[in-house]
């Protein structure tokens, strides 16, 4: 009888070990940091915000337009790991990897200071001054369990700290945009369920995975520690990067990148934009795909009366630039993200399609 | 020695139950109280495990912001449809009330009021049960009313049972690019379609109630799309009347061109049944099957076929005749390009085209106004 029960309770302890073992993403995953603190992320004082010593900052050559905000990018992988490229650019990356990036202005009230926006250098940001800058929220991807699991903190008004908010908020802002004007809307913070909606669109299963950085994105010259270094070469020489094999070179045009990065994570083929049948996506080879004479497909009041995403030579009538200049909810392009327009990047897609000349130029009817 | 052999597989019997039923341990059901849910729901749909549940208490709650749900084996329950309210005339970000994305999701019981974009959309997922969910498109103040109310796309298994959808500037119900759908016993009225079906593969369409829309049900095909034709189609026991309503889509969407007055609209389809329907008061036309060029859309790619083909209909009440491709009135016989293997089944007797042509020149097949059982009706929402 003894015996028996030494079975169950060693039967039993090998059940719960092996539940903490297989579930405690679970665990863990319903009970995320309340402060940002506690991520061991930055290290806050009154009026810095600094990166701490395994952080390191990246840039990249293109990125999103989110409502003109200044990105903070930076990432961590674990000791002695390395992040894996393949062939067509994607990273791989170890498990423990966090990424993590923060979104913040240069404060109105501070215009004096050297808000150089259109000039600045791409410069790795080790600390940022809240005396003149004013972080709104930053974002974790953090790998567990082969598993990319996203946070989202807002920071406090003072910037002396950023809580979990998982639902989304608005935040009235006063700050400057990279013409240097007076900007005052509402920022728009993502809910949770949102990241997905982008994150999760390179891949059949919508698992949520990083979008940003890549080979591609990440292969430029940056101005670090006094001299111009690539970020590539830095992060191979620290051991931070293993080539599996060699990358092959797409070489984009500006318009095609800015598609890419603004569009492309959602208009793909496994996107949430599949339906539309518009892939804006760096593999999209075929003009009609791309939106050239294509006519919409169940756009609802998207389509603003036009008939075709791009008409070439014309990009008042092309639904493309229309719904990126648009600044209503149900019409604007991309759906979440945005609340302004990006002025830069619309007139250089305007100009895009109006030099464009396509096969049978004038799209019929 | 036996004895603690039989206890080995017991326990072991018993770690596999704890095995198998630890994942569901986690798994969490939220019950939210009234007063708190316009600030409780987006958190608890932010923190949303796949497994968990959720039941909406009654009452008319308002949101300002689009709500989205991203999980697996998920069910969100209101009180009924009458009952539990989300208003979103006051909301102001997103392209849709409520987005849901996944695997195995359960929505049922409740009702969207007004909202900024298109109703309930549904993308790329699969299993979705969607029940008892009521959509009022009408914007307040008389700004334009969204596109879509309850509107699955790219998506397979899909189950809409006893939904009601109303003022949508496109379609009531949309079904885009979908496979496996059943509607059934649902309502839609004073939509510029009722139902829209395009590019989907078996859908059953029955017992709904479709009346003063622009028209009842659209059934179309475009080219470049992952399944080719909307095909393998069944419209049975439907009751479509009155659909004589303004058209009030938006310029250059598809819907834009369609004369009010159609009952039923399939362009470009492929095996498709219509039998036992019952149609009534629609001004133009009860039934009209035509092909892609009915659509009067750009020139499509070449791998696109625009006929439309295999349509059986049957046992229908009918007040007008059915059409098929008025604009095909002289080539109908000699193209069977345009039209192939239609079959009449009136009572009994089979009719194909073919044979039809054989006698005469006709572009209107009249079928007779067939007697038929009135359907039956369990549609559980009143109005």
């Amino acid at each position: 009888m003894r015996l028996r029960n030494i079975l169950y309770i060693i039967n039993y302890s090998v059940a719960a070990l092996y539940i903490s073992f297989t579930y405690p993403a679970a665990a863990q995953h319903n009970d995320p940091p309340r402060l940002l603190s506690d991520w061991n992320i930055y290290s806050i004082s009154s009026d810095k915000i600094s990166l701490t010593h395994n952080m390191h900052p990246y840039l990249l050559k293109t990125p999103l337009f989110t409502d003109y905000a200044w990105k903070w990018r930076a990432f961590t992988l674990p000791k002695e790991k390395k992040i894996k490229v393949y062939k067509n650019g994607n990273f791989i990356y170890p498990e423990g990897t966090i990424l993590i990036k923060t979104f913040y202005y240069p404060l109105a009230q501070n215009s004096q200071t050297d808000v150089r926006l259109s000039t600045q250098p791409k410069k790795w940001v080790y600390t940022i001054n809240t005396k003149y800058y004013k972080p709104i929220e930053t974002r974790i991807l953090s790998f567990h369990n082969d598993k990319w699991s996203p946070y989202v903190y807002k920071w406090n008004t003072e910037s002396s700290e950023a809580y979990l908010h998982p639902q989304g908020d608005s935040v009235p802002l006063d700050a400057i945009d990279r013409h240097e004007r007076t900007i005052q809307f509402n920022y728009q913070i993502p809910g949770r369920p949102q990241c997905s909606e982008c994150h999760g669109g390179y891949n059949e299963r919508n698992d949520t995975n990083p979008l940003g950085p890549s080979y591609l994105q990440t292969n430029i010259e940056v101005h670090a520690n006094g001299k111009n270094i690539n970020q590539m070469t830095y992060w191979l020489k620290n051991d931070m990067l293993a080539m599996n094999a060699k990358v092959e070179d797409v070489t984009l045009s500006r318009e095609r990148e800015y598609l890419h990065v603004n569009c492309g994570h959602c208009h793909n083929e496994y996107g949430t934009a599949n339906s539309s049948r518009l892939y804006l996506d760096k593999e999209v080879t075929g003009f009609f795909h791309l939106g050239f004479c294509k006519p919409s497909v169940a756009a609802g009041k998207g389509t603003l009366g036009l008939k075709y995403d791009i008409e070439p030579g014309f990009p008042e009538k092309s639904i493309l630039i229309q719904r990126l200049k648009s600044t209503q909810a149900s019409i604007k392009m991309p759906e979440i993200g945005r609340t302004l327009v990006d002025e830069y990047g619309v007139a250089m897609l305007e100009n895009w399609i109006r030099q464009s000349t396509h096969s049978n130029n004038n799209c019929q009817n | 020695m036996y004895r603690n052999i039989q206890c080995l597989i017991q326990c072991k019997k018993l770690i596999f139950i704890v095995l198998f039923l630890a994942p569901f341990a986690y798994a969490k059901h939220y019950s939210l109280s009234a007063d708190s849910i316009e600030s409780q729901l987006p958190i608890v749909l932010a923190t949303l495990e796949d497994g968990d549940s959720i039941s909406i208490p009654p009452g008319n709650f308002r949101f300002t912001r689009a709500l989205n749900v991203v999980a697996k084996k998920i069910q969100i329950a209101g009180a009924g449809s009458r009952n539990t309210v989300l208003d979103f005339s006051a909301q102001k970000d997103g392209a849709q009330a409520i987005l849901a994305r996944g695997w195995d999701i359960r929505l049922k019981g409740f009702s969207i009021i007004a909202p900024i974009g298109d109703g309930l959309v549904i993308r790329n997922s699969a299993r979705v049960s969607l029940e008892d969910i009521y959509v009022d498109m009408n914007r307040p103040g008389g700004s334009k009313n969204g596109a879509y109310g309850i509107y699955p796309v790219r998506s397979q298994h899909i189950s809409m049972r006893n939904l009601k959808a109303t003022g949508a500037s496109d379609a009531g119900i949309y079904l885009g690019q979908s496979k496996f759908a059943i509607i059934s016993n649902c309502e839609a009225y004073q939509n510029v379609a009722g139902i829209n079906i395009e590019n989907s593969v078996h859908v059953s369409v029955e017992n709904n109630h479709l009346h003063h829309n622009t028209t009842g049900i659209f059934t179309t095909s475009l080219p470049d799309m992952i399944y080719p034709f909307s095909e393998d189609l069944q419209f049975k026991s439907n009751v479509i009347e009155n659909n004589n309503g303004k058209n009030f889509s938006t310029k250059g969407t598809l819907m834009h061109g369609i004369t009010p007055g159609i009952g039923m609209l399939l362009i470009a389809t492929h095996n498709a049944q219509i039998a036992e329907n019952k149609f009534n008061g629609n001004k133009i036309q009860d039934v009209l099957i035509d092909d892609y060029y009915y659509l009067n859309r750009p020139p499509h790619p070449g791998t696109f076929k625009p006929a439309v083909g295999n349509t059986r209909l049957g046992n229908n009440s009918i007040k007008i005749p059915i059409s098929i491709n008025k604009k095909y009135e002289k080539q109908l016989c000699k193209e069977t390009n345009s039209i192939i293997n239609y079959t009449i089944i009136e009572g009994s007797e089979l009719r194909s085209l073919e044979d039809e042509c054989k006698n005469k020149s006709v572009s209107v097949i009249k079928a007779k106004e067939a007697k038929v059982q009135e359907p039956k009706f369990n549609n559980t929402i009143k109005h």
